[in-house]
């Protein structure tokens, strides 16, 4: 299997400017505390990305991203596996976005991981992506 | 023998998915080697976004939960 695409988000917000659709899949309550501020973002929760990834389309430059990039590199790996060729896994996600400076609407919070285990959220503190 | 793979990046959940699987193996006599996978590459070979995951013989048998232990040992022996 093929290593996904790794970007910084520095590189991430150029390949934005210049037109790669950024699909955030961090969950709607992640979302309403803060979010990338880009004139185009599709939101597909991790929780729901296996029944939504068809809404991403496959011939366009995608970033994917979360909130510490770990989510958003198994969706990364998952379009892969589904035949998407243009798409990079934004690394340290929305975290290092605003650590940047980048664009942003509301206040982050969290600074860990959401899971990707079964129930979300149930980690309680474990390194879970 | 059985191969069987628990796919998880470490979390809690993943831990008690192979602390609960290797019960199961001790408690039923099976015949099985268990291998802990945390790499995100190498698990999604698998294609699973939920985790843990339970991998027997190259097929994956569960993903997102963690099965009682009376599925387990159907899973593991079927």
């Amino acid at each position: 299997m093929k290593n996904a695409v790794e970007v910084c988000p520095t590189t991430a917000l150029g390949m934005i400017e210049k037109g790669a659709l950024l699909v955030d899949v961090r969950e709607a309550d992640e979302v309403a505390e803060a979010s990338f501020d880009v004139p185009e973002v599709m939101l597909i929760p991790y929780s729901e990305f296996e029944e939504r990834f068809g809404d991403i389309p496959v011939d366009r430059e995608v970033v994917v991203a979360c909130n510490v990039g770990e989510r958003s590199l198994m969706a990364t790996y998952f379009l892969m596996n589904h035949g998407y060729e243009k798409v990079a896994n934004m690394q340290y996600g929305i975290v290092r976005w605003a650590e940047k400076g980048f664009p942003m609407r509301g206040e982050l919070k969290r600074k860990t991981g959401g899971c990707c285990c079964g129930d979300r959220g149930s980690a309680g503190g474990g390194s879970c992506c | 023998m059985k191969q069987v793979k628990i796919l998880g990046t470490g979390c809690a959940k993943c831990n008690q998915l192979a602390d609960a699987v290797k019960a199961v193996i001790a408690r039923e006599g099976i015949d099985a080697s268990v291998e802990k996978v945390e790499d995100i590459r190498k698990i999604m070979a698998y294609n699973v976004l939920s985790t843990p995951a339970l991998v027997v013989d190259e097929e994956v048998r569960c993903k997102g939960r963690v099965p009682e232990s009376d599925e387990l040992k159907e899973m593991l022996t079927r």
